[in-house]
């Protein structure tokens, strides 16, 4: 029964190859799409390296300050009460800023009040895209340059081709050593092997080089040189300051505890003593991060607050998603509808030798469901295709896409999935149709 | 083996009311082979598709192998179909995507427990009966006339089915084929025992069958 169905399935693909054609074209590509799509997601939000523990990540890395003063309204309603004119008024005491600063956030102010965070385990503080000129064979190149603490390593998984990342005493003794990437490796010395061991000049100074790390495939993160922030003069900058050019990450006790770190993070801005700062008594942390995929909504949707933005770009992605899977299988419906209709004495034939409801049922899904796991293959395939220009063209610079199989895995089952729904809904109708009245319609 | 009692066929519209079965009784025998004519519109075919429980009688009884029919739409009709009887059209109606083979085996694809072996087997030897063996793994439009008819005839024989209802077989066929058609039927009537009943225009083809039965405005003239 399967293998004549099968046969049957791919003779009338043959015959009809315009039908075909279109079929596969929209289910593949919808496929192919849908995977590219994904794949720069997940470069995007994934936990590749160095990024393995993203979902339990939490960050901040702006600071705002503004000057709150009491502001009272006095409001004065004027009316004709029995001929007489009567005042009604209204003192209404509200807060209103009269002046804000906006900026990166100062060592000292993350040293002092966010290191002892309960639903963080570990954290790191650093100052990212620092930019210097370097010389190589009198062309120059531009680094850009992280100074971190030594958690920056524990925190963020580089993948490390050579050496390692400095540990707390090297930091604290503040020695002159940088982590490089790859990329720069080959652009400063021409080479990518032996690097550890060799300097490099960055801001005047000799620094020693003692790893190298793969460049990392995601663009929130795209340094080519790290160092200690001890080496900086001044690094945590003056007391009497709570802003600098520190950007914050920390690491949630468990994933389940990302939604408490945040808050945690959050009531900190109310119990931060303001009377240090001249000018400014409110203070509101900014640039927030929650999960992966929050901090990433955060930069497509206008709103700042990273759960909101999280929960607004979920519900696009997925109205955006089903819309593209719907308009194919309306289409496939549609073609569905003349092919089987083109087919139906074919099943008065069929009936009258004893086919029930359900085997006329099963054959057109059936037919179907082969069609679309041949758009399907096509779809990966071109999705494949798709990511190898991308790549080798390198259209998104650092990023490097991949295959995302197990999302592939379930794409495929969505597709399956429309290939029985679009195939039901036609062969639902010619199976109820009458014996008599099938065969009437002449065309075999 | 098959019994008609006060068999009517109305079908209605809202406007309009048309007879096409008008009281028929009919009693056929086992092993017989009966022809119904008639001018076009007579209700032949209609009577034929209810002996076939293709259609459904407004009223009145049909009793096929023993078993009177209730529900039509069901599974155990489809069934009854199956096992019971086979089909001949006029318009050969073979699957034009099936090779000769494929089209003969589709009745025993609906058929439980018959392996993929058994039916390429049984499908062999229908078609060797009606001399189109060699033909099998053509496509049907690769074929004649005739030998589209014959291969109809090897599907509809090949679950060997008490019964054999063939709506006009000979009417697209020239003479000469015909006359092929009308002797393996014959043949399956007489070796096989296989009752037939066949709707015919042709006045030669019906008078070599055991009976003949007129019919005149959904009436049968007696």
């Amino acid at each position: 029964m399967l293998k004549n169905y099968i046969i049957l399935a791919w003779r009338v693909l043959g015959r009809k190859k315009f039908f075909t054609f279109i079929s596969l074209f929209g289910i593949s590509f919808t496929l192919g799409i849908l995977m590219v799509i994904v794949s720069f997601l997940q470069t995007e939000l994934g936990t590749d390296k160095p990024w393995t523990n993203r979902d339990r990540m939490v960050s901040f890395g702006t600071i705002e300050m503004k000057a709150m003063v009491a502001d009272t309204t006095f409001l004065i309603d004027s009316m004709l009460v029995d001929g007489a004119m009567k005042y009604d008024t209204t003192k209404s005491i509200g807060e209103s800023s009269n002046s804000t600063t906006i900026s990166s956030i100062g060592g000292r102010f993350l040293e002092n009040y966010f290191t002892d965070l309960k639903y963080a385990e570990n954290y790191t503080f650093y100052i990212p895209g620092v930019s210097y000129n370097a010389y190589v064979n009198n062309s120059k190149i531009v680094l850009d340059a992280f100074y971190t603490d030594a958690h920056y390593w524990e925190i963020f998984d580089f993948e490390f081709l050579e050496g390692q990342g400095y540990d707390k005493g090297m930091y604290e003794r503040a020695e002159p050593i940088a982590v490089i990437t790859d990329q720069l490796a080959e652009k400063y010395f021409g080479e990518m092997s032996n690097i550890v061991g060799r300097e490099i000049k960055m801001d005047g100074k000799n620094h020693k080089i003692i790893g190298v790390v793969k460049k990392p495939r995601s663009s929130m993160i795209d340094g080519d040189v790290w160092a200690p922030t001890t080496l900086l003069p001044d690094y945590l900058g003056p007391v009497d300051r709570y802003t600098g050019g520190y950007r914050a990450y920390f690491l949630a006790n468990s994933k389940s505890d990302v939604t408490n770190l945040q808050d945690e993070i959050e009531n900190k801005e109310n119990e931060i003593p303001m009377d240090v700062i001249e000018d400014y008594n409110k203070l509101l942390l900014k640039d927030k991060t929650g999960t992966m995929f929050q901090a990433f909504s955060r930069n497509l949707v206008p709103f700042n607050e990273p759960k909101k933005a999280g929960r607004i770009l979920s519900w696009i992605l997925i109205g955006f998603i089903s819309l593209f899977v719907l308009l194919p299988t309306l289409n496939l419906i549609n073609l569905n509808v003349s092919r089987i209709m083109e087919r139906s004495s074919e099943i008065g034939v069929r009936k009258a030798f004893g086919a029930s409801k359900g085997n006329i049922l099963g054959q057109f899904i059936f037919e179907n469901v082969v069609l679309t796991i041949i758009g399907g293959t096509i779809g990966l395939g071109l999705a494949v295709v798709l990511i190898y220009f991308i790549n080798s063209a390198n259209l998104l610079e650092f990023l490097r896409l991949t295959i995302n199989y197990k999302f592939f895995i379930y794409s495929f089952i969505v597709v399956i999935l429309f290939g029985v729904l679009s195939g039901f809904l036609p062969a639902y109708r010619m199976s109820k149709i009458h014996i008599v009245n099938a065969l009437k319609s002449n065309k075999l | 083996m098959i019994s008609l009692d006060q068999v009517s066929k109305v079908y209605r519209t809202k406007t309009i009311e048309t007879t096409a079965l008008n009281n028929i009784n009919l009693e056929v025998p086992k092993g017989e082979f009966l022809s119904i004519m008639g001018p076009s519109g007579c209700g032949k075919s209609t009577l034929l598709n209810i002996i076939g429980l293709l259609d459904e009688p407004s009223d009145g009884a049909v009793t096929i192998a023993g078993k009177q029919v209730q529900k039509y739409a069901s599974k155990a009709t489809s069934h009854f179909r199956n096992e019971k009887l086979g089909f001949i059209f006029q318009s050969f109606h073979l699957i034009p995507d099936l090779k000769v083979i494929d089209n003969v085996e589709l009745p025993l694809l609906y058929r439980k427990h018959v392996s993929a072996k058994e039916r390429r087997r049984l499908s062999e030897e229908a078609l060797e009966s009606v001399g189109l063996k060699n033909r099998m793994n053509h496509f049907p439009n690769q074929l004649s006339g005739g030998q589209k008819q014959r291969v109809a005839i090897a599907r509809a024989i090949v679950g060997k089915p008490e019964i054999i209802l063939a709506d006009e077989p000979t009417g697209n066929l020239d003479s000469v084929m015909g006359n092929e058609v009308m002797d393996i039927l014959l043949n399956l009537n007489k070796e096989g025992g296989t009752t037939i009943v066949m709707v015919t225009h042709d006045e030669n083809m019906a008078r070599r069958t055991h009976r003949l039965m007129r019919l005149y405005d959904g009436s049968q003239i007696k």
